[in-house]
């Protein structure tokens, strides 16, 4: 943390608000310097991401098969039985590859969460900054920001192989409000999701633990839910959420609709940090 | 490791020994004028008796000797045993195992699939996800040491590396069959009992079935160890193991589905014979193969690491 401790009284009024803002923005620049001085995140990162051009080259092939067998109609059938109209169907693919490997940024959020905890480095960042509902603050503010890189590089990545595929049926396709609102509403998703990650590393004060939970979570959309216990329990979970929040419910099967989504993923992103809050703010710095 | 528990500085009658035949004293203590005497005691100008004094050569040859490999084995257990992790990871998987039997057994829970619920007792993954809980037995043993520096202690107790990670290599083995014995025996139980004694499946099916969930255990363990190592970390191994099936093998299959077939859980399943996808299972022996190979590979790779890199 290059934040310097405070050795002069607290300013109040109108100075006091400037010096609040001044204090996280100056913490904040603090730790976006620290994450991007982890090797550990630029590791998890780089693998991420050549993993994300890894399984787009795999399905570039039969991506741009599908494309190339569009219906004079406007019916492509990316899903060997499963016709749909051409427009919806890839601007669905656009998004449904991008949430693929969004679901992985939780784990970057929980290497940076977690470093905090290793070697009682928490302890010299709350010497730096003593308030730890500043420092928290500056924490979360600075992780948004990293992973919001990262969500908008992923974003370009999957616009890019799907360029390459659809270039020569329809290349304005990608340039559309309905292509931008789908990837940012994936950039949501994928920094709201990462911060519950983030702070459930906070609250077990462990990167594995935040790691897991995150899998668990992902685990549990990814199994549909157990049918006779829960059926709705899919929707209040983040992983269905995201995919309620981005998918076309004409073409998925959907537990709820994107307003929900978006809903519960605010919910657990800012429930969890509260929680992480708490913790911090209770427990002893080490 | 701890360094008192495998530096043996005396031996079977080491007059430095408390209770040992020649008194109870420490070796090297200076003494003080008119002291009866302490085994080791270098003596002065003087002074009577020094039982020690006549011991100082042998003694010297002993404390240089190598730690046997027997103790430093012993030791490794110990350390293991001594674990918290250990027993946790023990417990969550015992437990885990026992649940997914009964809930398989009974068939209480269904999953919903794409093809509607299925039973999951046909969820290979799901059946499998508790040994993940339990290789991290493996994981702490191997890569718990690098967290604080203790892997410079126990280098410093048995400076012959092959010998330390012979015998880390070893103690994990065993640590790994005899934590996965009660982890997966009553869960075992569970499943195949009402299926043998109803004539469904005979004892020697179910014996294989054993034999095979056993050999998974212990081949993820080695695995997992060999990770361990090779990264220094207790993160790393276990997320890479528990994210690669979960996440990135369901992306993968689907362009690359002839690499999937050849990562470690792929092989485990299809070495327990429940494979995701049986169009792309290499079958039991292929399994064992694939999965020995990748045990073989990542020891082989540890031990390299372990011998060659600074500490």
């Amino acid at each position: 943390m290059s934040a310097v401790p405070r050795t002069s009284p607290a300013p109040t009024g109108r100075s006091s608000r400037t010096g609040t803002t001044g204090a996280v923005l100056h913490a904040t620049r603090a730790e976006l310097s620290k994450i991007l001085t982890l090797p550990g995140v630029w590791i998890v990162t780089g693998i991420i991401l050549a993993l994300d051009v890894l399984v787009m080259s795999a399905s570039a092939g039969l991506y741009a098969e599908a494309v190339a067998n569009i219906t004079p109609d406007g019916i492509i059938e990316i899903f060997i039985g499963e016709p749909q109209a051409a427009t919806v169907a890839v601007l669905d693919m656009l998004v449904a590859s991008s949430l693929q490997i969004g679901v992985f940024l939780p784990i970057p959020a929980a290497v940076i969460a977690g470093q905090e905890f290793r070697s009682h480095q928490l302890g010299l960042s709350v010497l730096a900054v003593p308030r730890r509902g500043r420092l928290l603050a500056a924490k979360v503010l600075a992780t948004t920001a990293y992973l919001l890189v990262v969500a908008v590089l992923i974003a370009g990545i999957s616009t890019a192989f799907t360029y390459a595929a659809v270039r020569d049926w329809n290349p304005g396709l990608l340039l559309t409000g309905d292509a931008f609102l789908g990837q940012g509403r994936f950039v949501v998703f994928a920094v709201l999701f990462s911060l519950t990650g983030f702070a459930i590393t906070v609250i077990a004060r462990s990167t594995l633990i935040g790691i897991a939970v995150t899998v668990v979570l992902l685990a549990l959309t990814m199994m549909r839910s157990p049918a006779r216990t829960g059926p709705g329990l899919d929707a209040f979970l983040p992983a269905g959420a995201g995919r309620n929040l981005l998918l076309d419910a004409g073409a998925n099967h959907l537990s709820a609709g994107p307003v929900h989504g978006l809903l519960v993923l605010v919910g657990w992103a800012l429930a969890t940090t509260l929680i992480a809050g708490i913790t911090l703010g209770r427990r002893d710095a080490r | 490791m701890s360094t008192g528990k495998t530096v043996r500085t005396d031996g079977p009658g080491d007059p430095g020994r408390p209770g040992g035949p020649a008194g109870s004293g420490r070796s090297g203590d200076p003494g003080d004028p008119g002291d009866p005497g302490r085994p080791g005691d270098p003596g002065r100008p003087g002074d009577p008796g020094r039982p020690g004094a006549l011991l100082r050569s042998g003694e010297a040859s002993r404390t240089a000797r190598a730690p046997r490999f027997g103790d430093v084995l012993a030791s490794e257990l110990l350390k293991i045993r001594t674990l918290p992790a250990t027993w946790i990871a023990l417990a969550l998987a015992s437990a885990a195992n026992l649940a997914l039997a009964v809930l398989a057994t009974t068939d209480a829970v269904r999953i919903t699939g794409q093809d509607g619920p299925v039973a999951i007792e046909r969820l290979g993954t799901l059946m499998l996800s508790p040994a993940y809980v339990l290789i991290a037995i493996a994981v702490h043993a191997a890569g718990g040491e690098y967290r604080t520096g203790q892997i410079r202690v126990s280098l410093a107790a048995v400076p012959g590396r092959n010998q330390l990670q012979a015998a880390r290599l070893a103690a994990t083995t065993v640590a790994v069959l005899l934590a996965t014995v009660p982890a997966i025996l009553p869960a075992h139980l569970v499943r195949y009992v009402p299926q043998v004694t109803g004539g469904h499946l005979g004892a020697g099916a179910a014996a294989r079935d054993l034999a095979a969930l056993l050999g998974v255990h212990l081949l993820l363990g080695l695995i997992a160890h060999g990770l361990a190592v090779v990264t220094r970390s207790v993160v790393i191994p276990l997320t890479v193991l528990v994210v690669t099936p979960v996440l990135i093998s369901p992306l993968l299959r689907g362009g690359l589905p002839e690499l999937v077939r050849l990562l470690p859980h792929e092989a485990a399943l299809d070495l327990l014979g429940t494979a995701d996808d049986p169009g792309t299972s290499l079958g039991r022996t292929g399994g064992l193969l694939v999965l020995t190979a990748w045990a073989l590979l990542l020891t082989a790779a540890s031990w390299t690491a372990f011998s060659r890199r600074d500490v």
